[in-house]
This record gives C-alpha cells, sequence and structure tokens, in this order.
C-alpha cells in the first residue's frame, strides 16, 4: 500500500517535471496530463477500498516518529476527498485539452499542464497531511500555482486578478502561520493530533493564547476559501480565467481550503474545544451573512462567469453553516455539500465554457435561444442550476435537506428560514437564465425534432454529460455515497 | 397533402377520438354498473397478488410520459399522428385507473422504494387518492380530444404536448404519492411542467404570467421544503400517518408546519393571499391548458391540503374519539383560520369576476372563488373534528364538479375566442343563433356552476351548505356570519353567469360577426360528454356519495355513525334544497338587474385597491428608499434607475427587476467603493472574531 501512495502522489509531480520537455506537442501534454490525473483518481480508488477495510494508514517522512516527522494520514475521511478532487479534476482536465487552446497561447500550453499537475500533487498532500506547517507550506505551493492558472490567459483583467488573488492568498498564509507559531509556542509541535492531545491541559489556563491562534488561523483559512467578507478576490479571478480554471478554482480548489479547515476543527481544536471558544457561533454567523449576501450579490451580476463565481460564495456559506454546527450530522451535511456543490460548479463553469467556446456568449441576455442551440450543454447547466436552487432528484436538494436536518436537530432551526431565502435568492438569479435559453424570444426554436447536438469537441461534451449525470445519480441514489461519508464522519469525531 | 387526403384524415380522425369518447363512456357506464354490484370477476382478474407492493402506480405514470416522449420523435410525422399518440395515452390510463376501483374501496395499493432519494419514495393509492385520479383522467383525456383541434392554430405544437403529458404525470403522482416527500417531489415538477405551458404563447403577459407561477411555485415548494424538514426531524417519517402523538409534547412546532404545508400548497390551490399567478397565468395560456390550469392543477392544491391535514394532524383511524377531545384540538384550531381564509377567498373571488370583462380572466376569478368554496369545506372538515365529514364530503364533491364545469366553461370560452378572436364580453353578442351548440354547452355549464337543481353544482354546494350550517351548529356561532355570506357569494356566482350568457349569446349580434361560418365541429365532442357527465351526476347526485366520498370518509377518523346518519342518507330534491337553490338564482338575477342599472359591472376598481399594489406598495416604497440610500450622492447620476423604481404600477416594473435594480446599485457601491479598503474588511474581520470569541 506504501507504494501505491507513493506512486499515487509523485505521478503528477514527476509528470509535472516531463511536461516541459515535450512542451513542443502540447496536444499530447493536455492529453498526458488527463490520463495521469485519471491515473491518479484510480490509484485514489485503491487507497479508499484499502483504507475502508483495513483502517487509516499513517506514513512518516523526514523522521521516524511523528513527532518531529511530517506524517500523512491516509483515513478513509481523506482518501475519499482525495477520490472526489482528482476524479473531477481529470474531468475538467479532458475538458480543457480544447478549451485551453482557445484561452492560451501554444507555447504556454505545456506550462499550464505542468501548472495543474503540480497543483493536484499539492491538494492530495494536503489531503492527507497531519502537519501543520507542511500544510501552510502547500497551501503556499497552491495558492501560487492557482495565481498562475489565472494568469496563464494573458489580458490585463486577468493579471489584475490574479496579483489580487496573489496578494490575498498569501496575507491568509501570513495569518495562518501566525497562527501556527502561536500554537507551536503553546504546545512545542506541530502534529495536529498531538497539538490536539497537548492543547487539552492547558485549554482552560492558555485561554487566551488559543483564541489568538484560533483567530489567525480561522482568518487565514477564511481569505482562501474565500469565507463571505473574504471573498472579495473571488469574482475576478474566478470569472476572468479560461473556463476550464475557474471550474477548478471554484469547484476543487475552495474545497481543499475548507477541508484543511475541518482538519483544523475536528484534528486541531476538536469539537469541545471550539464550542469553548465560541467558535461555533462565530461559523454558523459568518455562514448565514456569507448565504444571503453571496446570493444577493449575483442577482446583480451581468456576467454568467461572474454570477457562478458569486454564488461559490454563497455555497461556501452553507458549507461554513454545516462545519459551525459541530455534530456529526452537521460535517455530514457539510461534507456532502462540498462534493455536491463540486460536482455542480464545475458542470457549471464547463456547461458555461462550452457557451464561450461555442458561441461567445457569457452575457445574462445573451442566453436567449441556447437550450436549441447548445441542448446537451444547456440541459447540463439547467440540471446543475436546479441543483443549486435545491429541486429534488439533484444533489443539491439532498445536500440542503441534510443541512437543514442538521440544524433543527442541533436546535438552530432559525437557520433554515435562511437556507430557504438564500435557495430563493438562488432561484432568482439561475431561472432567469435557464428560462430565457428555453422560452425566450428567439428564433432557433420552431422545431423541436430538427435539434442537433452543438459542434463542439466530444472532449467538451463528455466531461460535461458525465458531470450532469453524476449530479442526477448522486440526488437518486444517495445512499451508496451516505455510507462513505458515515466513515469519513466516524473518522472526524473519534479522532482521526 | 392534397385538400381530399386532409379532409379524409380530418374526418377519420375524428371519428376515432368519437369513438374513444364513445368507448370512455361505455367504460364508465360498465364501471357504474357492472363493477360496482358484482366485484367478483375483478377480484379473479388477480391483478395485484400482493396490493401492498405492485408496481401498478408506476404503470400508471408510464403513458402520459410516453405520449410527451413521443413528441420530439414524431416530428417528421403529420400533426394528427402527433395528436394521436397523445389522445390514446391519456385514454389507456383511464382504464388502467378504473381497475383499481374494488381494490381501493377496501384497501389501498402501493409500493415504496426506501433507498432513492436519500429518504425514500412511496406510492399509495386509497379511495381519496383514487378520486382524484378518476376525475383527473377523465378531464385530460376530454380536453386533449380538444386540444388537437384548438392548438393546430398554435406555434410549437410539440412543445405544448410534450408538457402536456408531463403535466399529467406529475398530476398522477401527486394524486398516487404515498408520503409527503413523494408529493413534493411531484409537486416541484408540476411547478416546472406547467410553467412552459403558461408561457406557452411567448407575449409580454404570459412572460410576467409565467415569473409570478415559477417563483410562487418554488416559494410553496420552499415551504413544503420546511415542513418536511421538521417532521423529519422530530417524527422520523413523511408518510401519511399520524403525527400528533409525536408532536403534541413539542408545543407550538405542529402549528408550524401545519402552516407550512397548507400555505405551501395552497399555492397551488389558489388561496387568497396566494393566488396572485392564478389571475395572470390562466387568462394567458392557450385554452386547453387554462382549462386543465382551472380544472384539474388547481384542484391538485386542495386535495394535498386534505391530504396532510386529514393524514398528519388527526388521530390514528379506527378508534374514535369525542367531538370535545384535546386530540382535536390542533386541527380545530387550523379549520377555524381554514373556513375563514376560504370564506374571504369566496367573496375576493366572485367580487372581481363580476367586474371582469375578459372571459378567461372572469373564469379564472370564478376559479379563486369556487376554490374559496372548496377550502371552506376542508375548514368544517378540520374544526368539527369527528363530526367533520360533512365538510370532507362537500369538499371533496367540489373539487370533482369544479373540475368538471370550469373545465367546460374554459372550452366553450376557447371555441368563442377561435370563432371571433374576441375575448371581451362587452364586444360579444347574440352569438347562439351563431353557435347554438356551443351556447346550449355553456348554458349547461353555466348551471352546473350556479347551482340549478339537477346538475352537478348544486349537489355540492347543498353539501357545503350544509357543512357551513352544521358549523355554528356544533361549534362557533359566529359561522352564521359564513353561512350567510355564503348564501350571498352562491348569489354572486349565479350572476356572473347570467351576465356573462347575456353578454355573450344573447342581446344583438354585433355586425361584424354577421358572416360568421360556424366551424370546428369536432371541437364539440368532448365538450358534450363533459356536459353529459354534468347532467348525470345532477340527476343522481347519491351515486358518487355512495360510491366514492363515502368509502373515502370511512378511512378517515371521523366518526361513522355521524355518517350513517347524516352522509348516507342525505337527499337534495327536497324542498329546503330546492328553495334553497331558488333563493340563489332570484338573488343572482337581482345582482344582475342592480348591477346592471348603477352601471356597477363596468366598475374598475381604483389602482389603490388592488391586491398587489396594497400587498407591494411598501416595499417598493422601502425599494426606492434603499437605492437612494445607496446612491447618495451619486442619486443624480442614476435618475433612469431611479425612475424605473418610482413607476407605481407592478405590472410595468415587476418586483423582481425592482430588486435586480437595486441590487445592482448595491453591487456597483460595492465594488468601486467598499472593495478598494481590503485592509478595512480584515481588520474588521478580525475584530469580529475575536469579539465572538470573547463575549459569546
Amino acid at each position: 500500500m506504501t507504494n501505491i501512495l507513493l506512486s499515487h502522489l509523485l505521478l503528477p509531480l514527476i509528470s509535472a517535471a516531463i511536461f516541459p520537455l515535450i512542451h513542443e506537442r502540447p496536444r499530447l501534454v493536455a492529453w498526458l496530463a488527463t490520463l495521469i490525473t485519471a491515473a491518479t483518481a484510480i490509484l485514489s480508488a485503491v487507497l479508499l477500498v484499502h483504507v475502508t477495510a483495513n483502517g487509516s494508514l499513517r506514513m512518516v517522512f523526514s523522521s521516524t516518529t511523528s513527532a518531529i516527522g511530517i506524517e500523512l494520514v491516509i483515513s478513509s475521511f481523506s482518501a475519499l476527498f482525495a477520490l472526489i478532487i482528482t476524479s473531477i479534476t481529470s474531468l475538467i482536465l479532458l475538458f480543457s485539452i480544447e478549451n485551453v487552446q482557445r484561452d492560451v497561447e501554444e507555447d504556454r500550453i505545456a506550462r499550464y499542464y505542468t501548472i495543474v499537475l503540480v497543483l493536484v500533487f499539492a491538494m492530495l498532500v494536503l489531503m492527507y497531511t497531519n502537519d501543520l506547517f507542511n500544510a501552510y507550506v502547500f497551501m503556499a505551493i497552491v495558492a501560487i500555482t492557482a495565481t498562475a492558472l489565472v494568469s496563464i490567459k494573458q489580458k490585463k483583467e486577468n493579471f489584475m486578478a490574479s496579483f489580487r488573488y496573489l496578494i490575498l492568498s498569501e496575507i491568509g498564509s501570513l495569518v495562518y502561520l501566525l497562527g501556527v507559531a502561536i500554537l507551536y509556542l503553546l504546545t512545542g509541535s506541530l502534529n495536529m493530533e498531538l497539538v490536539h492531545q497537548l492543547l487539552q491541559p492547558i485549554a482552560q489556563s492558555q485561554e487566551i493564547a488559543i483564541y489568538a491562534a484560533t483567530a489567525f488561523i480561522v482568518i487565514g483559512l477564511s481569505i482562501k476559501a474565500a469565507v463571505f467578507p473574504l471573498h472579495i478576490w473571488l469574482p475576478d479571478a474566478h470569472a476572468s480565467a479560461p473556463s476550464s480554471s475557474s471550474a477548478l478554482l471554484s469547484a476543487i480548489v475552495i474545497k481543499v481550503y475548507l477541508i484543511v479547515l475541518i482538519k483544523f476543527l475536528y484534528v486541531v481544536l476538536g469539537p469541545a474545544l471550539v464550542t469553548q471558544l465560541s467558535l461555533d457561533r462565530y461559523l454558523l454567523f459568518v455562514g448565514v451573512v456569507a448565504m444571503i449576501m453571496g446570493s444577493f450579490f449575483a442577482i446583480g451580476q451581468r456576467d454568467v462567469k461572474r454570477i457562478l463565481a458569486y454564488s461559490t460564495v454563497a455555497q461556501v456559506g452553507y458549507i461554513i453553516i454545516g462545519l459551525g454546527l459541530m455534530t456529526p450530522l452537521g460535517l455530514f451535511a457539510a461534507m456532502f455539500h462540498m462534493t455536491s456543490h463540486a460536482i455542480m460548479k464545475s458542470a457549471l463553469f464547463l456547461s458555461s465554457g462550452v457557451f464561450i467556446h461555442f458561441k461567445n456568449r457569457r452575457r445574462v441576455h445573451q442566453f436567449q435561444g441556447l437550450g436549441y442551440l447548445a441542448p446537451l450543454s444547456m440541459v447540463v447547466f439547467g440540471i446543475a442550476s436546479l441543483g443549486m436552487i435545491g429541486i429534488p432528484l439533484t444533489s443539491g436538494f439532498v445536500a440542503k435537506f441534510q443541512l437543514s436536518l442538521g440544524t433543527v436537530a442541533s436546535g438552530e432551526s432559525w437557520i433554515v428560514v435562511f437556507v430557504l431565502i438564500s435557495s430563493f435568492l438562488n432561484a432568482v438569479y439561475y431561472l432567469p437564465l435557464l428560462l430565457r435559453a428555453y422560452i425566450g424570444e428567439s428564433s432557433h426554436h420552431e422545431h423541436l425534432g430538427s435539434i442537433k447536438i452543438e459542434a463542439v469537441p466530444k472532449t467538451m461534451l463528455v466531461p460535461v454529460t458525465i458531470l450532469g449525470a453524476s449530479i442526477v445519480v448522486l440526488g437518486v441514489f444517495p445512499t451508496a455515497f451516505f455510507d462513505l461519508l458515515d466513515l469519513a464522519v466516524a473518522v472526524l469525531i473519534g479522532g482521526m | 397533402m392534397g385538400p381530399i387526403q386532409r379532409a379524409h384524415i380530418y374526418q377519420t380522425f375524428t371519428a376515432q377520438s368519437t369513438l374513444m369518447i364513445a368507448v370512455m363512456f361505455v367504460l364508465l357506464g360498465f364501471f357504474l354498473r357492472g363493477v360496482v354490484t358484482d366485484l367478483s370477476w375483478v377480484y379473479q382478474l388477480d391483478l395485484f397478488t400482493n396490493s401492498e407492493a405492485t408496481w401498478y402506480p408506476i404503470l400508471i405514470l408510464i403513458p402520459p410520459v410516453i405520449g410527451a416522449i413521443a413528441q420530439p420523435f414524431l416530428k417528421k410525422q403529420s400533426l394528427h399522428v402527433q395528436d394521436f399518440v397523445v389522445i390514446v395515452m391519456s385514454f389507456f390510463t383511464i382504464p388502467m385507473i378504473l381497475v383499481l376501483y374494488p381494490y381501493v374501496l377496501t384497501g389501498s395499493v402501493g409500493i415504496s422504494f426506501p433507498e432513492l432519494l436519500g429518504w425514500g419514495i412511496s406510492f399509495k393509492i386509497d379511495m381519496l387518492g383514487f378520486i382524484l385520479l378518476f376525475i383527473t383522467s377523465v378531464v385530460w383525456f376530454l380536453v386533449m380530444v380538444y386540444a388537437h383541434q384548438y392548438m393546430k392554430r398554435e406555434r410549437h405544437h410539440a412543445r405544448f404536448f410534450f408538457f402536456m403529458g408531463l403535466s399529467y404525470a406529475t398530476v398522477l403522482g401527486m394524486a398516487m404519492a404515498g408520503d409527503l416527500f413523494t408529493m413534493f417531489l411531484f409537486f416541484e415538477g408540476l411547478t416546472f411542467a406547467s410553467y412552459m405551458l403558461v408561457v406557452h404563447g411567448q407575449t409580454k403577459e404570459s412572460y410576467a404570467a409565467g415569473y409570478a407561477y415559477i417563483f410562487m411555485g418554488i416559494l410553496g415548494g420552499l415551504l413544503i421544503f420546511e415542513a418536511m424538514v421538521y417532521l423529519q426531524q422530530y417524527v422520523g417519517s413523511l408518510a401519511f400517518e399520524s403525527v400528533l402523538a409525536a408532536l403534541v409534547p413539542r408545543g407550538y412546532v405542529r402549528y408550524r408546519i401545519m402552516g407550512f404545508l397548507i400555505a405551501g400548497f395552497s399555492v397551488k390551490a389558489g388561496m387568497a393571499p396566494v393566488h396572485v399567478w392564478l389571475t395572470r397565468s390562466h387568462p394567458v395560456a392557450p385554452t386547453p391548458a387554462s382549462a386543465l390550469l382551472s380544472g384539474v392543477m388547481i384542484k391538485v392544491g386542495s386535495f394535498a391540503v386534505i391530504r396532510v391535514a386529514t393524514s398528519f394532524f388527526f388521530p390514528v383511524p379506527g378508534v374514535i374519539y369525542a367531538t370535545d377531545d384535546p386530540v382535536w384540538l390542533t386541527s380545530q384550531n387550523v379549520g377555524l383560520l381554514i373556513i375563514w381564509v376560504g370564506v374571504a377567498t369566496m367573496a375576493y373571488g366572485i367580487i372581481y369576476a363580476l367586474i371582469q370583462s375578459n372571459i378567461k380572466r372572469m373564469l379564472a376569478y370564478s376559479s379563486i372563488s369556487q376554490m374559496g368554496f372548496i377550502f371552506l369545506g376542508i375548514g368544517v372538515a378540520l374544526y368539527l373534528s369527528s363530526y367533520g365529514a360533512m365538510g370532507y364530503a362537500g369538499a371533496l364533491y367540489h373539487i370533482f364538479n369544479h373540475g368538471l364545469y370550469k373545465s367546460l366553461l374554459f372550452m366553450t370560452a376557447g371555441v368563442v375566442y377561435l370563432q371571433t378572436k374576441e375575448l371581451n364580453m362587452y364586444n360579444l353578442g347574440g352569438l347562439w343563433r351563431k353557435m347554438p351548440i356551443s351556447a346550449t354547452l355553456t348554458l349547461i355549464a353555466s348551471f352546473g356552476i350556479a347551482g340549478v337543481p339537477l346538475f352537478n353544482g348544486f349537489v355540492s354546494k347543498s353539501v357545503l351548505h350544509h357543512a357551513i350550517v352544521e358549523a355554528y351548529q356544533y361549534g362557533s356561532p359566529s359561522f352564521q356570519i359564513a353561512e350567510w355570506l355564503f348564501i350571498l357569494i352562491s348569489m354572486g356566482t349565479a350572476a356572473t353567469f347570467i351576465k356573462m350568457f347575456y353578454l355573450v349569446y344573447l342581446g344583438p349580434l354585433p355586425e361584424r360577426f354577421a358572416n360568421l361560418q360556424p366551424r370546428l365541429r369536432s371541437l364539440h365532442f368532448p365538450m358534450v360528454a363533459l356536459a353529459i357527465l354534468i347532467v348525470l351526476i345532477g340527476f343522481n347526485p347519491n351515486y358518487l356519495l355512495d360510491q366514492m366520498i363515502i368509502p373515502a370518509l370511512l378511512r378517515t377518523s371521523y366518526d361513522p355513525a355521524f355518517i350513517a346518519t347524516y352522509i348516507s342518507t342525505l337527499e337534495f330534491f327536497t324542498l329546503y334544497e330546492l328553495s334553497f337553490s331558488a333563493l340563489v338564482l332570484s338573488g343572482g338575477f337581482a345582482i344582475v338587474f342592480v348591477g346592471h342599472k348603477l352601471k356597477l359591472s363596468k366598475y374598475i376598481p381604483p389602482q389603490w385597491l388592488r391586491f398587489e399594489y396594497l400587498l407591494f406598495y411598501p416595499f417598493n416604497l422601502f425599494l426606492l428608499f434603499l437605492c437612494r440610500l445607496i446612491y447618495g450622492k451619486e442619486a443624480t447620476l442614476h435618475e433612469a434607475e431611479l425612475k424605473r423604481l418610482e413607476v407605481k404600477n407592478n405590472f410595468d416594473v415587476g418586483v423582481l427587476e425592482r430588486i435586480f435594480v437595486v441590487t445592482n446599485a448595491f453591487n456597483q457601491r460595492y465594488e468601486n467603493s467598499i472593495i478598494s479598503s481590503d485592509s478595512m474588511i480584515f481588520l474588521s474581520m478580525l475584530l469580529l472574531i475575536s469579539g465572538f470569541m470573547f463575549f459569546l
């Protein structure tokens, strides 16, 4: 198993090093990157099967003891999310093969895939790591590569957006590092589980120091995960990047930071300490504000990618609420929503990528008749936006219902009202897009029978279709996935 | 296709659909006579070896879906072939549903899929669901036959029938739902499928109506969602079973659940404060769609209210509780509210119906008023606890009858529109000479709705009248006022249709219609079929009561002794009932006469009395204020946007559009100014988080 783990981590890294050598053949690089990510996904699946059967797998680098060395823990939680992240990334990369050629100059394409694979490597390590400082290092790698994914499209707005993104996520990293430093001063350790154990005896006496450390770390991660008032870098960065990059950033990268936040809350602090610090009340409050304000900002947008970007801000709010409940049910709902949002948001960005690629339509009013011009992608876009509203038969409904159940179970039933308001606001900005595409004034839909599937490359349509189908599959048959999530929750609530 | 061939197909098509209608009557007659008197042969067929787990409910959903899905694939075929598939498929569902009767008479038929959708979905057909299935399948089939001729003149033919089929499947699904979750699923499906029917005309009005329709539908869905969350959390199951044992110890949360459920479902039913979508969307939809929206789809909302109220908030059937037993407290309190909301809906609908000039809009307001009658029945059914059977029977009977005569009225209005291209009643007149069959059919339907003896509306209104009388005999004396209002509003209903019939069919014929040639005879067959049903029920009112409604009543928690004493022995053609009907009709004539003399019928209420205006005006003012506040000194640069917000009429600038303008303003300001001070945000966040941690 150790071999599988190592090859799984090193495969993207080594291939990233090889890509510059074959940069003359961009298509080959693109296909290789897709296949390698897919292989990584398969290896993650193998790891997941292994850890569900045999329990968590631990590996220590740089030293023999976990107290000094860097420890990786492959549990059913981290392996599950590694699988989700790599499989969605491989679908996005399949889409990008044709899409990137349009947005990125040809001699930069190999560079793009090098960056993406380094990003995949860093995200995988962030999944598995059990070390606070190691997490800082790899978050920095994620931040730099993610910035590069935005600025690869050499336009003024991309440079502006990626510069702001870089500066803000560096501020976030530094704030996070400050918090980690305080924790290190308090406990003398960087291993998450050790820090947790060492914090218990001093939880009362050193409360203020722990306050400070927690505040810094939560703020640092909030900047990176775009939790509401700190989301300001997100709309520009996500909207101006190439469609496949937007999908990666909005659907995947944001989730990685949230997973680090989950680890911090559940592994480092533990539910008891979080409640003692009132951090749960803070998270609930911020989550509700994010949920409402994100949707509110999305309503006013005219560019579809900006709508999707603001919608991400709102959806992060849902996840934060699930985390803030500090109950197994809340954590379960948050994890389900993370998965469901990753699928839905990548489906939305990729299908809008088809519209932009195919018909150069990205403004809201240009959606007239798109349902007949690009039937397949518009159906997927429709399914995903219905999922965002929370219509049954989509995974979005299951997530929303699960989250509402969690809030009522913890006695926070006031939040349900805000979840409903936010769902209604989601409907306010997603439905007009959808309705305009099908019934808006247009000359394209005289004949239902003469509709043809849009003439875009198959490599773009296949991932879009798979994502759309998986939204419905996850919405109709969620119970199998529930079992996996139950294991993941058990790992975190019971200590990693 | 040459003209001869075309005529040939036209004739065969008419012959085929007529044949199908005839077969439907034979089936119904067979059902009425054969099935009920001797059930043994159906049991010998042994359709369901295990009626608790049969796929039959899924099977019923299949024909409409086939009809819908066939549409895009039959694009190359002629319109006749396309429509024929739809008509045959909706015809198939009738025998499929009729066969269920003996099984639902004594038990129920159902299946559940506990793994699906996370919380499991289930289907269960009992007598209550069967009644809705029955009326839906009959009316839907007849409207489909009508729609074939009618829709030839409209664009996007295939799309219309596609969404028609989907709407049909969702209505059937709601009738067959075995738990709240399944019902919610089909409720959302119905919202989206019927939305496409509302906006089918693709005019500015239909888009506006469509927005009102879909957002109200989503809102209703969210309310039901919230009720589902509470029920799932506190009861642990969403099946239609009594939840009182689990909820009463939790105090007022049961009223919250009940309120969310009733508010959510009555959005579909068009109950008074949430009816806004109805009066906008029914007039703009194509006539077959309006007939079904008014005839069937709004009934689904009231059916759902009956279903949730009498299953969740009634004690477990089998034990008879006294009327003053505390288990009834919840439903009594809710019933009290529903009765008054029902009366308000009745009154509101009829006042506005009386002053309309557009036939379809008048019919839509009349539908609101009739839904008020149904809600009155539901209210009494809840309020009188174990004696509420009369209200329940009245509501169910009225659902049945209104489905028949309101779809017939919409269909006759559609024929008038096709012939004259005119919907304004004041521009019509004397049409009975040109269209005698339509005139007769309209007359029958108007007799039905006005409550003339020997027509069906008379029956259900008598039952409802009994119910409201019982409400003040057994309950609060304040319902005496409700009874007076009931009589007054029944007079108003009669007056509406006297006025309508006079303006459209009697009086002088306008000159431009002098050369009107009667066409489209094939439209008449389904309408005649509906008229026959109306008269049949009118002649034998106890039949439906005995065969369907009383078996449904016996499955609830009502007192069987009460049902046996009062409902099984109901007689309709007594002096009391007939004189009541005569009173209502003469009152109707008096209202028309007075209205005509005082020129009240053309009275247009001032802008400030409009319901939407009253509802949204404070909100609009607030938005305007907010927008000025946001722009501050820059307000002069954004005159155009502020002008839009200052428009007082909600028809020109909708509520959503206003919200768009304000959020845009906020966004602009936000992205221009606040975003540039990143450091302030971080500082305040740090302060916020430390504040939270220290003070909470």
